[in-house]
């Protein structure tokens, strides 16, 4: 079980660091800082309900990790950190008070504090509070893709259930 | 909760957060000095109202060189060596809050309240 698990871990790794990587060779479509469809985050959610837990965040740390190190950019891992462990924390909360048939909600809640953490990252790194003038955009911009990669997530899942693969 | 209510409340917060992007920076002060900042230190100010013809100057970081224009009244950055170039993207500096910035090299350009601005500021300087 644990070997199918590590397994499974393993290829939604894979196939998050690849989708994270053609992501970040595409043009940023809008001038502001840190709005990106966050695409990979479809793998972690996935593995949070089909995995589990640990394995999840596992599948997390070396997507920020390999990604910054394959995408050239590891100035970026400390934002992409600070996003993604404030994003997982909110995601296994709401995912304890919320059915499977709200997944997206779950993913709207991450991607909302992905964007926080990320605006708080990025207020320390530069000191400057008029980075805060982003904020509005950015919850306009997380509550959008959140509930987009968080649809992708829980249409899959529930095929999948359906089909009784997982 | 219902589904239902989730769409009302992310609508609601939605909109919400949409009108405070579009509204916000019409509160801000006006100003005509602009800071520079790296790392959160400030590089230089300048008075845009000052500047008389345009100039170029550039700041390097972990991420390449940003090339800054400054010319009469209005600020860019129109090199980066980044790749995602958001802060050429942005354009000039607008009146409003927003500042240009460049989160791999750690550079700011914002507008500086008239208090923090230096009295003499010099306009564009040696790059």
């Amino acid at each position: 079980m644990r070997l199918k698990k590590m397994t499974a871990t393993a290829i939604l790794t894979a196939a998050a660091l690849v989708v994270f990587v053609i992501e970040s060779q595409l043009p940023a479509f809008t001038s502001v800082p840190g709005i990106k469809l966050g695409l990979s985050n479809v793998f972690t959610l996935f593995a949070l309900y089909a995995v589990g837990t640990p394995w999840a965040f596992a599948l997390l740390l070396l997507r920020v990790f390999l990604g910054g190190l394959l995408t050239g950019q590891l100035g970026a891992v400390l934002y992409s950190l600070s996003g993604g462990l404030l994003a997982f924390a909110a995601m296994l909360l709401f995912k304890k008070l919320l059915p499977e048939s709200q997944i997206w909600v779950v993913s709207v809640f991450g991607a909302i504090f992905h964007n926080l953490g990320q605006l708080a990252a990025a207020l320390a790194i530069t000191g400057t509070k008029e980075i805060l003038w982003y904020l509005p955009i950015l919850l306009v911009s997380g509550i959008l893709t959140g509930a987009f990669t968080g649809l992708c997530a829980q249409l899959v899942l529930k095929r999948l259930r359906a089909s009784r693969f997982i | 909760v219902k589904t239902r209510t989730w769409i009302l409340i992310f609508s609601g917060l939605l909109l919400v957060s949409l009108a405070a992007w579009l509204l916000l920076p019409k509160l801000a002060d006006k100003s005509s000095t602009v800071g520079v900042y790296q790392d959160g230190k400030l590089l230089r100010t300048i008075d845009l109202s000052k500047v008389t013809e345009t100039s170029t100057f550039s700041v390097t970081g972990a991420a390449g060189t940003n090339v800054v224009e400054a010319s009469p009244g209005s600020i860019r950055v129109i090199e980066a060596g980044c790749p995602d170039k958001i802060c050429v993207k942005h354009g000039p500096l607008k009146t409003g809050g927003r500042p240009i910035i460049c989160l791999p090299n750690r550079l700011v350009i914002k507008w500086l309240e008239s208090q923090d601005a230096p009295y003499d500021a010099v306009a564009g300087g040696a790059g």
